[in-house]
């Protein structure tokens, strides 16, 4: 009955506007109490930006940081605001996590020359799992905002050889955008894409787990941006659409392809 | 309408014809021109689901049939007039009307019914069957079990080991993002100086005050009530997420305000609904209603009471005609309409007493008013609280 009930939960989640999932979510959990966990951890929300004034750097907050009502730092690994008995990974992971972070924070630089990202692992039996973070707001310039939201989890389970192990990736983009300029109207699009992969790596010196984490990273991320682009075209030109929740309110079908085309790459 | 195992079309014409015929019956089929007359052959035909099947006998089995006609080549079915004839027969041919689309090679179909009501039924029934075979293709649904599944559910999850966010704090999250599609980018999360947290305090106080309109001096009890009842369950609201900021001290302006704010939001509504125009802000101490909203209820008031001093005069005078009218009557009439009279003139009597006691409050509780007017200590408004509170 759960099972059915959060299948429904789901399946409204991805009909609802995107452009208030938190709103749709609170609401949900309101019907639903019983639900909150797992709507918490399956329902994608977009990311929010916070500072650790301890480091002075900026991070990103999602459930998978979240204990309560507080939020750790990937920076400083406190929880603001500050509570006792936080969930923390444990020493080992934690080593991890901060090059993971330094990794990804090159990674996002390179790829996105702006932005923030986070990472944040957690201990499992066989192995971590973790989650990538990375949020790029658009310049804002002139009469487009736009914004992407990538949320990367990804479960490592190390086979007892240690040598090897298996990735399993789960890849969610979410793009916003809002457009107003005379010649094509307004124009508000919001929606996300998930995929997943799964990949046996083998695990050593020259090829870690963040660097294997990072090559499948690079290569979902690459082909979502694609997807999104031809997703969104296609939803556009009244197309089919397969995995996507994409739903524009008003459409500016020459102009979009060209902002979309633009902003992704500045 | 769930996930179906594979994708799945609408079945196939063969299946779906296994439902009853919708019409049969004989009919004589237009079958080509002879050099001196028309050719006509008897046809027995049976209309069933978008087909039309045409045999030379009376067939039960319709797979039988000699032609069959899928009904969405068809454009539609209409009589045929001929407008010179001025013969008196009734008229009952009908043509089938092919579709103009390329590729159809289906030809027209001329028929001719046993009566003009058969030709009628005809042509009703083969419109509906067409437009049905037509809207066939609209109906058709795929879907694949790929593309509905929630690659989210089994996504890997954090062990049980954490707490839930609290409702307030989800609310709060839900109102940071703002309507216009675009996100606010920031959810600022600062340790605050220990003065922004007592402005928060007062933030709290101030929207139990707003949330109550000057409404009607008549009810204060009810608005004292209101009045402690917001206060209590303002804090008690939060109170799950209160004690978790203050023990940190750790909440900033800006969540707080607009925590407050959405506070004051639902407050603003509930003043819209009670339609009552704020005044003034109200102070942080007792929130009592301002004194220039109390004499417009008060005139109001007034008035009503009024109107119904003039009915219950009007009533008198029409009690004394009746009385005077009823005793030209007889005798036993006027002294039922004597008890009616006495009876109205009770009720006019207790209605004015009534009013009259009610001016008197108003009175009273106008004086008290104005003297909150100047903006004085406490101690007049705990006076005008108490006194509020005995009037219950």
């Amino acid at each position: 009955m759960n099972d059915q009930q959060l299948d429904c939960a789901l399946d409204l989640m991805r009909r609802l506007p995107p452009q208030q999932i938190e709103k749709n979510l609170s609401d949900l959990i309101d019907l639903v109490p019983s639900l909150c966990e797992d709507l918490l951890s399956s329902v994608d929300q977009p990311l929010k930006i916070a500072r650790d004034k301890v480091v002075g750097k900026d991070y990103l907050l999602c459930d998978y940081n979240r204990d309560g009502d507080s939020y750790r730092s990937p920076w400083s690994n406190k929880y603001e605001p500050p509570i006792e008995d936080g969930a923390m990974p444990s020493a080992r992971l934690r080593k991890l996590e901060v090059e993971a972070n330094n990794a990804f924070d090159q990674y996002r630089d390179l790829y996105f020359e702006g932005g923030v990202s986070s990472v944040y692992l957690w201990d499992l039996d066989h192995g971590f799992a973790g989650v990538i973070l990375i949020k790029k707001a658009g310049d804002g310039s002139k009469k487009i905002k736009g914004c992407w939201d990538s949320i990367h989890v990804v479960e490592v389970q190390e086979k007892s050889s240690g040598r090897t192990a298996h990735y399993k990736l789960t890849s969610t983009v979410m793009l916003w955008l809002q457009t107003t300029k005379t010649g094509s109207g307004t124009m508000n699009l919001g929606g996300s894409l998930t995929r997943q992969m799964e990949k046996d790596e083998t695990v050593g010196e020259s090829s870690s787990h963040i660097a294997n984490i990072g090559r499948l990273v690079e290569e979902r991320s690459d082909s979502g941006r694609q997807a999104a682009e031809g997703r969104s075209e296609e939803r556009l030109s009244g197309g089919t659409q397969a995995q996507t929740t994409v739903a524009p309110s008003a459409a500016a079908r020459d102009a979009f392809s060209l902002f979309f085309c633009f902003f992704l790459l500045s | 309408m769930k996930k179906n195992s594979t994708g799945r079309r609408a079945p196939p014409d063969s299946i779906s014809q296994s439902s009853s015929p919708e019409k049969v019956g004989w009919i004589r089929k237009f079958c080509g021109k002879g050099f001196f007359r028309e050719i006509w052959k008897t046809r027995f035909l049976i209309l069933r689901g978008d087909q039309l099947l045409i045999s030379q006998k009376e067939v039960r089995d319709p797979s039988r049939a000699e032609e069959v006609l899928d009904l969405s080549d068809y454009d539609g079915c209409e009589e045929v007039r001929k407008n010179k004839s001025r013969s008196k027969k009734n008229h009952s041919r009908f043509r089938l009307q092919r579709c103009s689309s390329p590729g159809n090679t289906v030809p027209n179909l001329v028929f001719l019914a046993v009566s003009p009501e058969e030709k009628e039924s005809w042509i009703n029934v083969l419109n509906a069957a067409i437009s049905r075979a037509k809207n066939r293709i609209l109906d058709e649904v795929t879907v694949e079990e790929s593309q509905l599944c929630h690659l989210t559910r089994d996504r890997v999850k954090i062990p049980h080991n954490r707490r839930l966010p609290t409702r307030g704090h989800l609310l709060a999250v839900a109102s940071t993002s703002s309507s216009d599609g675009m996100l606010t980018l920031d959810l600022v999360q600062e340790n605050p100086a220990p003065t922004q947290g007592l402005d928060r305090c007062d933030g709290f106080q101030e929207d139990p005050d707003k949330s109550l309109p000057g409404c009607s001096p008549v009810s204060p009890s009810s608005k004292t009530d209101s009045l402690l009842s917001a206060r209590t369950a303002g804090p008690s609201g939060k109170s799950q997420s209160l004690p978790r900021e203050k023990i940190g001290s750790t909440h900033s302006p800006d969540p707080g305000s607009r925590l407050s704010e959405a506070e004051k939001n639902r407050c603003a509504s509930t003043d819209e609904i009670l339609t009552q125009p704020e005044t003034r802000t109200a102070t942080k101490k007792g929130g009592a209603a301002p004194p220039p909203g109390a004499p417009e209820p008060v005139s109001r008031l007034q008035e009503l009471i009024g109107q119904k001093l003039e009915r219950t005069e009007r009533l008198l005078m029409e009690v004394r005609q009746d009385g005077g009218w009823g005793g030209r009557g007889g005798q036993e009439s006027a002294e039922e309409l004597r008890a009616e009279a006495e009876g109205l003139l009770k009720e006019a009597a207790a209605a004015w007493s009534q009013a009259r006691d009610v001016l008197q409050e108003i009175k009273e509780l106008r004086v008290l008013y104005q003297q909150l007017d100047p903006p004085s200590p406490q101690t007049p408004l705990n006076s005008a609280n108490s006194n509020r509170m005995s009037l219950m």
